[in-house]
């Protein structure tokens, strides 16, 4: 489903490096501490993907959360919800947790034209 | 000439009908024999946040009269100030709770509707002090980009505040992105519907990004423009 702010769903992508044998305390703490406020703000946790996808060896980890958001109106929702102190805690916090993050946005391939139509339709 | 822009920030409980009243005395005060060559006086839009209810452009003449400006306007002495301005200015000072002027130091402009009437909206904003300055020069060439993005943008200007002199007032604001569209659209569409916009650029001011470096409390502001304050410094 689409309309014209762009309906279709655009997805947050979490990448962060975990120090060794943070997995387990890291996504303890994303449950409790983080996604019920984010998906209070509209962001739905799809997938919580591990790499490599072993618990053996002691390896250090890589996280990649998906998350969805409700179009370009979810998007801007959720950005009126996330200067709050608490969710700056919560990532100074979780900053134990892993040696670095990003965080990207992205769509399906097949959708970035209709994206792109949205930001000229007074052009 | 030099061209300012200012918040006017009303006092608490004001009527909403003297905000246009003061736009209105505001937007006149430019005349032939006064230090100021041109005014437009704009009330902020509902959506606004972050910067009183008036936004106010200006031409001064030159910079000796900038100076003394903003001398007055650093002071909270809405009262001097608008004195200083003359004519039917000072009329309105007791309904003034403070004016914040800047002298923007342009990094960027492209005014392609020079005759543009509809709607200015300036983005007064803060790097933070700590942003590396790497990642600062790196914002500044990439905000162009974004009036490439959406065509709704008619004319900008991205400019740097300035700091040196003539300009002793001093402000928390280091940055002014100012852009002007034909209609409210332009802006609540195309420009937030934009995926550069949120899908990219949007990371310099998302606090919870890994490194955002503009401060979270930005001034956006939007008011109707009667005519294009932009394309001032290029009719000279």
């Amino acid at each position: 489903m689409s309309d014209e702010r762009g309906g279709d769903p655009i997805f947050v992508l979490d990448e962060l490096v975990l120090v060794p044998g943070a997995l387990e305390p890291f996504l303890e703490a994303l449950e409790k501490d983080y996604r019920p406020g984010a998906e209070a703000r509209g962001q739905r946790l799809l997938h919580r993907w591990v790499t490599p996808p072993t618990t053996a060896g002691g390896v250090a980890h890589t996280v990649v959360l998906v998350w969805q958001l409700r179009g370009v109106e979810g998007f801007w929702k959720m950005r009126s919800q996330n200067s709050t102190p608490e969710i700056a805690a919560w990532w100074a916090d979780a900053g134990r947790f892993f040696v670095s993050r990003t965080r990207r946005w992205a769509a399906e391939a097949d959708g970035l034209p209709a994206l792109d139509a949205l930001g000229r339709i007074n052009a | 000439m030099r061209r300012v822009v200012a918040q006017v920030a009303l006092r608490e409980g004001a009527p909403e009908t003297e905000r246009a009243r003061v736009a209105g005395v505001l937007a006149a005060c430019a005349g032939a024999k006064g230090p100021v060559s041109r005014s437009h006086a704009g009330v902020h839009h509902p959506g606004s946040v972050g910067g009183g209810d008036v936004t106010w452009d200006l031409l001064f003449v030159d910079d000796e009269a900038v100076r003394e400006f903003c001398e007055q306007a650093g002071d909270v002495g809405a009262e001097r100030l608008l004195d200083a301005i003359g004519l039917e200015a000072a009329s309105v000072a007791p309904l003034v709770e403070f004016v914040i002027a800047a002298i923007p130091e342009p990094l960027g402009c492209e005014i392609s509707q020079p005759g543009l009437t509809g709607v200015k909206r300036t983005l007064w904003l803060e790097v933070q002090p700590d942003a590396p300055e790497d990642l600062v020069r790196e914002f500044e060439r990439e905000m162009p980009c974004l009036a490439n993005a959406v065509p709704a943008i008619r004319n900008w200007s991205w400019s740097r505040i300035r700091t040196a002199a003539p300009n002793p007032m001093t402000t928390r604001f280091t940055h002014l992105w100012e852009q002007e569209f034909e209609t409210l659209d332009g802006l609540e569409v195309d420009y937030m519907s934009s995926p550069f916009h949120w899908g990219f650029f949007d990371r310099w001011f998302d606090p919870e990004m890994p490194d955002p470096i503009v401060d979270t409390r930005v001034g956006h502001l939007v008011c109707p423009a009667t005519e294009s304050v932009l394309s001032w410094e290029s009719e000279r």
